[in-house]
């Protein structure tokens, strides 16, 4: 793996909980990643599975009450985010870390001209005038294939696509050494989300920046990621790089989600799905949180926690059959 | 079969009223008013059993006017020697039941015309939005004073000019709630089965529809007892020698320097029913919605 | 394949808006056979939402014929005609929150539809709506659940017993799972073709997801902007995609694999929407391929045999 030195983001054992009137619900447990710069993360896991929350802790965003986030380390751009004080994050997000979602309505405001968005988010973060700002601002427009002549329109007047594209400008304004980007492209239809997903991969090569793609499709991943991290739970249940992941996935969930989508490549007559829902998260499983839907489950996987063993260089999985508990058991790839 | 009997649950009869009333009892604002609530109705109410009218509330007694609070007359008497504990209770009795059955008048009608609107539309809506708009045009103190001057000053007059004005409002309101619960899908679902307009209206829109607004009827009890009120102050709600609490706030501000208290406490009781109301209808718009859940 | 349940010819459906006419859907002609599966595919604003309205008798339509086994369903004016048909016709829509009414239970909201069509009664009825529930794959614990209680798989099982309970011929599937995660989706697809091997279910899928479509239907339809632009069984048109908006539709889809990746067709623009549309191809601003004829002269469809038909001037 790479050296510390060139790790962009490192966070250790992050832990989110909320306390609230029904119990504590455990958003987030225990989950670690790094990131290099210009690299990019694939966060992929099901609803509830703990992806934005993991996000908005990177950020610092997780409202405390309730929330809350604890780690062994999270260190940005060797700086420890821990220590910061919320003056100080709050120049670290939107300068050097910036984050996309998934609405793109929800992120503009509607009484700006998108120029002045753009130039208001550049200005936040560098001293120049508001004239050269707003040059900056059509350069950027440009940039993500907007035309010079729209750029002093409303973001009414702009298509869906159109108005994530402004969305993806103005959290680039700054040249952001990381991108956190959540669901970008899923309220797009798949023609503008195969041309917001082309943009994105020409801007990650052309501007170096590091980005944490948080989705539910596994399809999207491919597209853009170098490394993988499956969520379920609030833990990272399998990780490693792209092609350790979809050429030989080890965890039975991940191999479940892989058998869960219908292939426009294959026929099947039925999809092998995987049994029940996601857990509630106040309420967790004991021992490994996936036992209860997982087909290759002992009882022995609802006493152990299993660890994120290393099954080869840099792709962990956490199974008690990579631990030797379930003898005779072997994950079979999906079909 | 008896064997899936056996573990079938039982389907009981678990109704949304039921859940409300769990979610209400952890509500403590909505607690503290129902209880403040239920204290004035049962002392209002239950005045006829403790209390004669002839002698304990409107028989003048020269002797004792405008007698500071003692322990014959806990809150003092009034200009013409009454007791005015004993006038607020028998005042609250009145003005209390006006305000409910304008309340229950405006709420059904409202309702009624409000649900025809939105579920027929087009000209029939116009029609109907086009009259609320110019009634509700008319401030509503004055269009009450208006319609309760052209009648008598009757209790049941003043109900139904205080029902009058309360119509539009409340259709308004109705409509707007049944517009956005008739885009849900559950509606064309209905529809779609062949449902009747009336069933769609009765069991599937107007109930979702209506528990935002439960909440701003309940309130609006306290706007119709703020509003017998001001029509008894100005002097054309319940005439005298009946008591009422703003016919009593007038009669006691010529003293309002010297016996502040004959202005106080009916304030105070205007004041307290309002604020039970408001607590109450704030607490039942948090426990009517299904999906709160704490 | 050939006996035809619904024959649907010359359908429109125009809606009024304040900039002029909006062609939702714009003369379409097609068949849906006997227990297939047609899939209506398209990105948002094509229409095919609305198409699955006027099927399911939700909308009336401007203008065309849909026939039902004979029967003219644009034709059918009072309580009386319609019933008989809204009982064989059915809906299972896309949001499992607002397709279910929040204040009725689980047992409420499937026994809704006996309620309404006087089918069995009393004991009898109640002991129909568990037989449904078990069909779906419910457990009988959520019996007395609401809504707001369950998980959006379990919201959609409830969906699909409304729409069963009435044992429906033809079943409108309105985006079924686009609004659920992806283990979730795989249990209810799986679900719904179950359902149809076992009672022979005719269905419209409605979708904008190809992998989806490919996977469940048997004959696909792709719309764009009120019209039908490619038809064909499905193996064929994945196989031979012949209209260009097929083509991109296609390779626009992210592959979950890292092997053979295709080269990707990118459109340009946007989908517009369809408000008094000029007679020229409606796909010509975003084809790379569109000549002067394209802007100039609306394509008729081309039968290219065997059930595939494109509306493209290059066929």
């Amino acid at each position: 793996m790479e050296n510390d030195r060139d790790k962009l983001l490192d966070v250790q054992d992050l832990t989110v909980r909320f306390y609230t009137d029904d119990g504590v619900v455990h958003a987030v447990n225990g989950v670690s990643l790094s990131l290099a710069e210009g690299e990019t993360l694939g966060l992929v896991g099901e609803t509830g599975a703990g992806k934005t929350t993991t996000a908005l802790a990177i950020l610092g965003l997780v409202p405390s009450p309730p929330g809350k986030t604890e780690s062994s380390a999270t260190i940005f751009d060797r700086q420890d985010l821990r220590l910061l004080k919320e003056s100080e994050y709050r120049k670290v997000r939107g300068n050097k870390i910036s984050m996309i979602f998934q609405d793109p309505m929800t992120s503009l405001n509607p009484t700006m001209t998108v120029t002045e968005q753009i130039a208001e988010a550049i200005r936040n973060h560098r001293n120049i005038t508001r004239q050269e700002a707003k040059v900056e601002a059509v350069k950027m427009l440009e940039t993500v294939r907007i035309p010079a002549d729209r750029a002093f329109e409303y973001p009414h007047q702009f298509s869906g696509g159109m108005k994530q594209r402004v969305v993806i400008a103005i959290a680039l304004a700054c040249n952001p050494k990381l991108l956190i980007a959540d669901e970008p492209t899923t309220a797009l239809d798949v023609t503008i989300q195969a041309q917001v997903l082309e943009l994105m991969k020409e801007l990650k090569n052309k501007l170096n920046t590091a980005i944490v793609m948080i989705t539910h499709d596994l399809g999207i991943v491919s597209e853009i990621c170098d490394k993988v991290a499956i969520m379920y739970a609030g833990e990272i249940v399998e990780s490693g790089s792209l092609e350790q992941i979809y050429d030989n996935p080890r965890h039975p969930y991940t191999n479940g989600l892989f058998g869960s989508l219908p292939d426009i490549e294959k026929d099947v007559e039925f999809l092998s799905s995987i049994e029940g829902m996601m857990p509630d998260p106040a309420d967790l499983p004991v021992g490994c949180k996936f036992h209860p839907r997982c087909k290759y489950a002992r009882p022995v996987c609802s006493e152990q926690i299993p660890n994120n063993n290393e099954i080869e260089p840099g792709h962990f999985a956490r199974c008690l059959i990579y631990e030797g508990k379930l003898p005779g058991q072997e994950v079979k790839k999906y079909v | 079969m008896g064997q899936t009997e056996a573990v079938r649950p039982h389907r009981k009869k678990r109704s949304l009223w039921t859940d409300a009333w769990t979610r209400m009892r952890r509500n403590r604002s909505a607690v503290i008013g129902m209880a403040m609530f239920a204290i004035i109705l049962l002392a209002c109410f239950l005045s006829p059993f403790y209390l004669n009218y002839e002698t304990n509330v409107i028989q003048p007694d020269l002797e004792a006017i405008r007698q500071l609070p003692t322990e014959r007359h806990v809150l003092g008497t009034d200009e013409l020697g009454r007791d005015i504990l004993n006038r607020i209770i028998w005042g609250g009795r009145t003005s209390i039941s006006i305000a409910l059955a304008a309340t229950v008048f405006s709420s059904v009608l409202g309702i009624i015309i409000g649900a025809v609107a939105a579920y027929y539309g087009n000209v029939i809506d116009s029609v109907i939005m086009r009259v609320a708009d110019v009634f509700m045009a008319i401030p509503s103190m004055l269009l009450m004073i208006t319609l309760v001057s052209v009648m008598q000053p009757t209790a049941s007059n003043l109900v139904i000019a205080m029902s009058v004005s309360g119509i539009p409002g409340i259709a308004r309101i109705v409509r707007g709630q049944m517009l956005s619960v008739m885009r849900n899908e559950y509606i064309d679902a209905v529809k779609g089965m062949g449902a009747g307009s009336l069933r769609i209206v009765v069991q599937h829109a107007l109930p979702n529809a209506l528990s935002p607004l439960i909440s701003q009827i309940v309130s609006s009890v306290a706007g119709e007892i703020m509003a017998i009120s001001g029509l008894s102050f100005i002097g054309i709600g319940i005439q005298a020698p009946a008591p009422e609490w703003g016919a009593m706030l007038a009669a006691g501000r010529n003293y309002i320097r010297d016996q502040p208290y004959l202005t106080t406490f009916p304030g105070i009781a205007i004041v307290l029913t309002v604020v039970s109301l408001t607590l109450l209808g704030d607490g039942l718009r948090d426990a009517l919605d299904p999906r709160m859940k704490r | 394949m050939s006996d035809p349940l619904i024959k649907v010819s010359g359908l429109k459906k125009y809606f009024t808006v304040s900039t002029g006419e909006l062609h939702a859907v714009d003369g379409l002609d097609f068949e849906i056979s006997r227990g297939g599966t047609i899939g209506i595919v398209g990105e948002s604003g094509c229409g095919k939402s609305t198409l699955g309205r006027l099927l399911a008798m939700l909308l009336k339509p401007t203008a065309g014929s849909i026939l039902f086994e004979g029967t003219e369903l644009t034709a059918l004016k009072d309580k009386r005609q319609l019933k008989p048909m809204q009982q064989r016709i059915q809906m299972i829509f896309q949001d499992p929150f607002s397709s279910l009414n929040p204040r009725m239970t689980t047992f409420d909201t499937i026994i809704e539809p006996l309620k309404i069509h006087q089918v069995s009664h009393g004991a009898e009825r109640e002991e129909k709506v568990y037989e449904i529930m078990n069909t779906v794959g419910l457990s009988e614990r959520f019996v007395n659940s609401y809504p707001h209680e369950l998980d959006g798989g379990r919201r959609q099982r409830i969906g699909i017993a409304r729409a069963l309970a009435l044992n429906p011929d033809f079943i409108v599937c309105d985006e079924p799972v686009s609004a659920l995660d992806v283990s979730i989706q795989a249990q209810i697809l799986n679900l719904l073709k179950t359902l149809q091997q076992r009672f022979g279910y005719t269905y419209m899928f409605i979708t904008h997801d190809l992998a989806v479509v490919k996977h469940i239907s048997h004959e696909v339809l792709v719309m764009y902007l009120g019209e039908m632009v490619e038809k064909a069984h499905t193996e064929e048109l994945f196989k031979n995609p012949r209209h260009p908006y097929t083509k991109a539709l296609m390779s626009a889809i992210p592959v979950p694999s890292i092997h053979g990746k295709k080269e990707r067709i990118l459109l340009e623009g946007e989908l517009t929407s369809p408000i008094d549309p000029k007679p020229a191809c409606r796909f010509a601003p975003r084809c790379e391929n569109a000549s002067e004829q394209c802007r100039r002269q609306a394509p008729g469809i081309t039968d290219l045999g065997d059930g595939h038909s494109v509306r493209c001037f290059l066929e």
